[in-house]
């Protein structure tokens, strides 16, 4: 099959600026598609090395056709109005489209299985988390796009904004929690385990970068928002990346995982079903309680031949994440997709 | 004090607020009275609108995340006052948090469709997700229903202000002032507008008539003072400002304004007598002296390692080698603190005596308690940059923490060396010699007792820059940053049309950004249009390569075999040194603002050095007809070594922070 072409929108989006979680992992997906195929976001051509994409703020407009595998999420006025075969993400849950899209997808196997099997019984009430009810309509396909990394997030060790970062974050041992910090996603284990390792581990410096909406200890450094293209450069200043999830993160893909791994920093999470398939069953720095967490960080923090160790197992962890790795998965489930169509299905 | 807040508290009453006389006064708090009517409905209501009003408090001095928590806390208690929605959807938006903004602004609007407020700030958001032209959508839908109403006309002028329809967005800013002339946020708006047309009459009429709308209110008068400036009135500036200054002397905005009007006002070679003469230099150096007999020197600890806290205010760049090299070093434990919202420096920091330093240190325990920490745990502290936070640190840093500064260039010609107590400071090193004994001189430091002076050249890792040059280099000139008068990149074109018209082949590379994005004095706009208008005239367009500002000096050094510093007045210059790292000959102006103590003489010995483009131009072609540029070439590199290396420079200020 030559490249296809597949239209893509997100919402009311006109073009992609990186501003916001969703933004980022569509472009990130849409780099991944552009391996094999030829993406158009709202009627432009997706272009991953430009700059914003080659995509300018234009209104949106619906196509006719001229497409072979239409993509939408979160715009169901639009998507209604879509030729097949179309697709659309299996979040927000929502009866019409499960029903009615040819393909949903999924940002992991476990998400895609838990649709699959879905019953009263499984998943367990609290993976829903107001996502799922009791039941869902039966989606005709799952394809799990996975997720990919973006190519600027590498290690930088010696590169001026790395330092930057490094000195704005006070130059000690640092452990850095860039996100929303809600109720659901506070990092209770760090934050239970702190003053013990504050008093384990010299010059510790916790530092979180996002939306907080609850309270903190006081002995951790806020920083302001950091711009998206400045990430990867204050992810390779800490020496640890924190994680936290509520259970929705047994299905959930996330990002900042690939983001902190790509940078070859290590990130310290619950153990959760989509980690697991994410990092692997022998990930070592998984923490189920404090006192795991704890000990598990100092000795990071104090061994420095463990450290380097782990350092290594996480950027070799992070090749699979390459756009190009993730895009030979998906290629063919896409093009099969596309198939069923042009076979007159 | 709103309706709502009078209400709550008791202080007056629903009757008393709506009375007749103060109707129109109040029409739009009157607004708020069905909301009041539903808050004061049941406990839980009453509560969330005290921790609303906690929040707006918190929002009010800045503290974003301690607001939106309460807010947070306030919508679980009640989420259906319209107004909790959307002052947390301003928090968001003020952090930069736009999806939540706009999650929030939508929530406000399901509750309230015509909320003013919440779509004039959706609005604000879309623009700022890069949706201008919906947010400018939104508030004509807005005026389509409000007709009459000035701050849906602001926005719309200031919308089209930002879409650059300038002469439109006057138009609707006239509009919105002629419905509220007593409004100096709109008078404000289009005297911004005005500045932007270079409509400097009109402009300078309205920002008289509203510095007379509200004389009270400081933050309009900074507007003012502010405005004055970008029309390019900057004495006026200054004597607003100095005026502003002699009665608001906690104000930092007044002084910062000042700093910026007494810069555009004065050529840079008078702005250290003009704030001598302002700050009374001479009592007041009397009086840092008088303070020198209350501390005892400070002590090394000799049982464990140094403590030494490197501080800087958000400009790090001459300190990555530094950092690094004294942290690799094991008399030392280094720790950094970027300066922030906490160092604030105002005129009346100049009467606090050093003496209750740890005291007023203390008072910002609550809001920045590790900052305080750190500041507290060092025995050295190594301020990069003298400017405010120097002068911060002067009168906040305990006494027996030793207390190092290291002023560059610009510093030396601003006000801040004459702010700070230099009782209170134990060592002073410079980047280069003529800094040192201009500001030596100016201020005559050596009259305090316990201040050394140093001069240490800054560093950078030298093997880096060793790559092989481009085939193009021979025939380059480079000049790194060029988008002001100081560096003088005009004179740069006038060296190369010389050179091309010896040889063609010759080019100029200029790395960095250009002047777009910058506001501009008249004079600083003058020297851009002449810049611009003599590569025309004399068709050097083929012969200017204009490179993107970069990351990779490194590899744009490649480029390059001549390295261009025509400025008039410079510290060290670091992109020659950089230049003569990678074999690029340096050809350096003899920098007129420091002839007197011979700066780039001493600075850089063995370069082309040049009084004239003519001069430049033949040392140029000397070197490269004889086909020496190989030669001399490796000559910079090996000088580059041996003066440049992070290793000599860690060691000097090694031995400063231990002695």
């Amino acid at each position: 099959m030559s490249r296809p072409k597949i239209y893509t929108l997100l919402g009311t989006q006109t073009h992609l600026p990186p501003r916001g979680g969703d933004l980022i992992n569509e472009a990130r997906f849409f780099r991944t598609l552009s391996e094999f195929a030829d993406v158009y976001y709202n009627g432009q051509l997706f272009q991953p090395d430009q700059v914003d994409f080659g995509l300018k703020d234009i209104p949106i407009e619906v196509p006719d056709s001229g497409y072979d595998l239409y993509y939408v999420r979160a715009n169901k006025d639009i998507y209604r109005q879509l030729r097949r075969p179309k697709a659309c993400l299996a979040l927000p849950y929502d009866e019409e489209l499960y029903a009615d899209a040819d393909a949903l997808f999924t940002t992991t196997g476990t998400w895609r299985d838990m649709l699959l099997n879905f019953s009263q019984e499984h998943p367990p009430k609290s993976w829903r988390k107001g996502w799922y009810g009791d039941s869902i309509a039966r989606p005709n396909c799952v394809i799990n796009i996975a997720q990919s990394a973006d190519p600027s997030f590498k290690p930088y060790p010696d590169h001026f904004e790395t330092f930057r970062y490094r000195a704005k974050f006070g130059y000690g041992f640092v452990v850095g929690y860039f996100g929303r910090i809600a109720a659901d996603t506070v990092p209770r284990t760090y934050f239970s385990a702190l003053p013990e390792l504050s008093r384990s581990i010299k010059h510790l410096t916790t530092i979180v970068a996002g939306n907080i909406t609850v309270d903190i200890p006081r002995d951790i450094r806020l920083v302001d928002r950091i711009d998206y293209s400045k990430m990867p450069y204050a992810i390779n200043a800490c020496d640890l990346v924190l994680y936290d999830c509520g259970d929705d993160g047994h299905w959930a893909g996330s990002g900042k995982v690939i983001d902190a791994i790509s940078c070859g920093v290590p990130i310290v999470l619950p153990r959760k079903e989509a980690r697991i398939e994410q990092l692997g069953e022998d990930y070592p720095l998984f923490c189920d309680d404090s006192q795991e967490l704890e000990e598990k960080v100092v000795k990071f923090a104090c061994d420095t031949e463990y450290r380097s160790e782990v350092r290594e197992k996480v950027l070799a962890l992070s090749n699979i994440f390459r756009p190009r790795v993730v895009a030979k998965q998906l290629k063919q489930p896409i093009y099969d997709l596309i198939q069923k169509f042009k076979n007159g299905n | 004090m709103s309706i709502l807040s009078s209400l709550l508290d008791g202080s007056t009453t629903l009757s008393k607020v709506i009375r007749p006389q103060q109707a129109k006064q109040h029409l739009r708090r009157v607004e708020e009275l069905p909301e009041l009517a539903w808050m004061m409905r049941s406990s839980k209501s009453r509560r969330a609108f005290s921790l609303m009003l906690e929040a707006r408090k918190l929002s009010g001095q800045d503290k974003l995340h301690d607001a939106k928590k309460i807010y947070h806390q306030a919508i679980e208690l009640d989420s259906t006052y319209y107004r909790l929605h959307s002052f947390l959807a301003m928090i968001y938006h003020r952090l930069g948090d736009y999806e939540n903004a706009q999650n929030y602004w939508g929530k406000a609007l399901s509750l309230r469709p015509n909320d003013v407020g919440s779509n004039l700030g959706l609005a604000e958001t879309l623009a700022a997700t890069g949706k201008l032209m919906e947010g400018i959508q939104k508030i004509d839908d807005l005026q389509q229903l409000f007709p009459k109403r000035g701050e849906i006309l602001a926005r719309r002028a200031l919308f089209t202000e930002r879409a650059q329809n300038l002469l439109l967005s006057a138009e609707y800013w006239r509009q919105a002032h002629g419905l509220e002339t007593e409004n100096p946020e709109f008078a404000l708006g289009l005297a911004r507008v005005l500045i932007k047309l270079g409509n400097r009459i009109e402009g300078k009429k309205i920002l008289q008539n509203v510095k007379t709308l509200k004389p009270d209110h400081l933050p309009t008068q900074i507007e003012v003072g502010n405005g004055l400036l970008n029309l390019n009135f900057p004495s006026e500036a200054v004597k607003h400002f100095q005026s502003l200054a002699r009665s608001h002397e906690q104000s930092v905005p007044v002084l910062n304004g000042l700093i910026r009007s007494v810069d555009s006002a004065r050529p840079i070679s008078e702005v250290l007598n003009w704030w001598k003469e302002f700050l009374e230099w001479d009592t007041l150096s009397k009086t840092y002296q008088s303070h020198t007999e209350q501390r005892p020197p400070p002590q090394m600890p000799t049982e464990r390692k140094t403590r030494l806290l490197i501080v800087s205010y958000q400009n790090w760049n001459f300190m990555q080698e530094i950092v690094e090299g004294l942290a690799a070093n094991e008399q030392f434990e280094v720790r950094t603190l970027e300066f922030g919202r906490e160092i604030v420096t105002a005129l009346e920091y100049l009467k606090a005596n050093p003496a209750e330093n740890s005291e007023r240190l203390n008072q910002h325990k609550n809001n920045f308690p590790l900052d305080v920490e750190l500041l507290e745990w060092a025995d050295v502290v190594f301020c990069e940059w003298c400017v405010h936070g120097m002068v911060w640190l002067t009168r906040h840093l305990p006494s027996q923490t030793k207390l190092i500064c290291r002023l560059h260039s610009f510093e030396a010609y601003g006000p801040w060396p004459l702010m700070v107590d230099w009782s209170r400071v134990d060592h002073l090193t410079f980047v280069a010699d003529h800094i040192r004994e201009y500001l030596d001189d100016s201020l005559n430091l050596s009259r305090f007792k316990n201040l050394t002076l140093s001069t240490v050249t800054p560093a950078h890792p030298v093997e880096n820059f060793i790559l092989e040059k481009n085939k193009d280099a021979a025939k380059t000139l480079g000049m790194m940053g060029y988008n002001n008068s100081n560096k003088n990149p005009l004179l740069a074109l006038r060296i190369l049309k010389q050179l091309t018209e010896a040889d063609t082949e010759w080019k100029l590379r200029l790395v960095g950004h250009d002047w777009s994005g910058k506001v501009l004095t008249e004079s600083e706009e003058k020297y851009r249009n002449e810049f611009y208008q003599f590569i025309e005239d004399h068709q050097l367009e083929t012969h200017v390569i204009f490179d993107n500002w970069t990351y990779d000096v490194q590899d744009w050094l490649q480029k390059v075999g001549f390295m261009i510093s025509a400025s008039t007045r410079e510290g060290t210059h670091e992109a020659i040194a950089q230049g003569m790292s990678s074999g690029a000959i340096p050809v350096v102006r003899k920098w007129p603002l420091s002839l007197r103590w011979k700066g780039a003489e001493r600075r850089y010995p063995t370069a082309l050095l040049f009084e004239t483009p003519d001069e430049a131009t033949q040392k140029i072609l000397q070197i490269s007809n004889e086909g020496s540029l190989s030669e001399k070439s490796k000559q910079f590199t090996e000088e580059a070594k041996q003066r440049f290396t992070p290793q000599v420079v860690v060691s000097q200020i090694s031995e400063m922070i231990r002695e």
